[in-house]
């Protein structure tokens, strides 16, 4: 029988990466050229079938923040799994990428966390490589709010890390 | 005769009919010359004309005209929220205050309506429930004219933001996300003030409010219309403390559908009398 299983999972990373952007389209397929900054936090959901189960993800996305320690601490408890988002355009947005995953692995212990590097749409194919290859911390995916690609996919991988670290 | 008159005598054979056409073209511009530098001959043929295509717009100007003007309303009324905002803002604050106004009339025709029933059970009755309960007699009054009910109920896990179980009389958006920015409210509120073991315990919107009653691993809202006395408050507490006793006494490891449902049966049971 399918099990019915609610989890919560956090959008974090630094201002205009594209972290509202990647839910937009995961939740809805809708993408918007227009920047508007989150103020807070912006609650979303989403359910997604897995082998044996449905996961009921509340996606709790975070206002952009230049260093972690500025969100309100209260906001990464209960969490089951991080999507770290960083504009691969704008080498500011990861120099920091090591130290603030260590924070967030430190505020969170027990939750997986997803690497990305999002805006993949501002390069050519051959150009990709060469970009992602200075970022300090290898994404686990380079996406692209904009054309979608591999949105759903790093969604559900971390559906699967959150899946498998409750199963083991 | 000579060459030149014999030549004057055939041109003039010759261009009798085009010189009376000539005369005529010029006897005719003099006449439009006439009429037009006449101001009362000209306005008189204009106001005609004018009058027949101003009676033609008019009985065709949604026709011909109703989309442009839509349009152009729409666009200036987009391009201009903040203006028409200001400019409704007081026509829809007297609205409210008159609304207000007739809603205070009526509280008052009641109360005095109420005070009046001297010797009636309903007073003696309500003295009695004044002194058991410690709230009141006024209080009492003004909440039997808005009597209050509860509209929703959502327990919460503290620290996750997860819906455990809800109950709601209404349809009302999702609950799951509800449950997510409430907790995200709680959660800044809480931390923006620092205070060690302070929680946060009562939200007010328009016509309801939240009452937050927080546990340890959880917390319950309910959303209550209507005027809310001492007595009710009271009454919910000890029902939202017995439920708690009885039915969250538990461990919970992870937020599935069973558990969910197990719950918001628990709740409508417990609160829907």
């Amino acid at each position: 029988m399918t099990e019915f299983l609610s989890k919560k999972v956090i959008l974090a990373g630094p201002l205009a990466v594209g972290k509202t952007s990647l839910v937009q389209k995961f939740v809805y397929n809708k993408f918007s050229e227009k920047y508007i900054s989150t103020i807070g936090v912006r609650i979303e959901k989403k359910v997604i079938d897995m082998d044996s189960h449905k996961l009921n993800l509340i996606i709790w996305d975070l206002a952009g923040e230049s260093t972690q320690k500025k969100s309100p601490q209260s906001y990464f408890l209960g969490t089951n799994g991080i999507i770290y988002v960083v504009d691969i355009s704008r080498p500011p947005t990861f120099l920091n990428i090591q130290a603030e995953i260590d924070y967030l692995k430190q505020k969170v212990p027990n939750a997986p966390i997803i690497v990305i590097g999002n805006k993949a749409d501002l390069f050519k194919k051959e150009e990709l490589e060469e970009t992602v290859s200075i970022i300090p911390v290898k994404p686990d995916f380079v996406t692209s709010a904009k054309t979608g690609d591999l949105v759903n996919e790093m969604f559900e991988e971390l559906a699967s890390r959150i899946l498998d670290l409750q199963t083991s | 005769m000579k060459e030149d008159e014999l030549l004057e005598t055939l041109k003039a054979i010759l261009l009798e009919d085009d010189r009376l056409v000539d005369k005529h073209i010029r006897s005719e511009l003099e006449k439009i010359r006439d009429e037009l530098l006449d101001d009362e001959k000209f306005g008189s043929r204009m106001r005609i004309h004018r009058d027949a295509d101003v009676a033609f717009l008019k009985e065709n100007f949604a026709q011909f005209f109703g989309n442009d003007v839509t349009t152009a309303i729409k666009h200036q009324i987009k391009n201009s929220q903040d203006e028409v905002i200001e400019a409704l803002y007081p026509i829809i604050g007297k609205l409210i205050s008159r609304f207000i106004r007739s809603e205070f009339e009526k509280l008052r025709e009641g109360i005095d309506q109420q005070m009046s029933e001297v010797v009636s059970t309903k007073k003696w009755k309500r003295k009695f429930r004044s002194w058991i309960s410690g709230t009141k007699e006024s209080d009492l009054l003004i909440s039997e004219q808005h009597p209050p009910s509860i509209e929703e109920i959502l327990i919460i896990q503290k620290d996750s933001g997860l819906l455990l179980g809800s109950y709601s009389r209404n349809e009302t958006v999702d609950q799951d996300m509800i449950a997510g920015m409430l907790t995200a409210i709680k959660a800044f509120v809480e931390d923006a003030f620092q205070k060690d073991n302070q929680d946060l315990e009562e939200i007010d919107y328009s016509s309801y409010r939240l009452l937050i009653f927080n546990f340890h691993k959880y917390y319950l809202t309910i959303s209550v219309s209507g005027i809310i006395d001492t007595a009710f408050r009271e009454k919910l507490s000890n029902k939202t403390f017995d439920f708690a006793e009885k039915h969250m006494n538990k461990n919970i490891i992870e937020v599935n559908s069973d558990l969910v449902s197990e719950i918001s049966e628990k709740l409508s049971q417990t609160y829907n009398d």
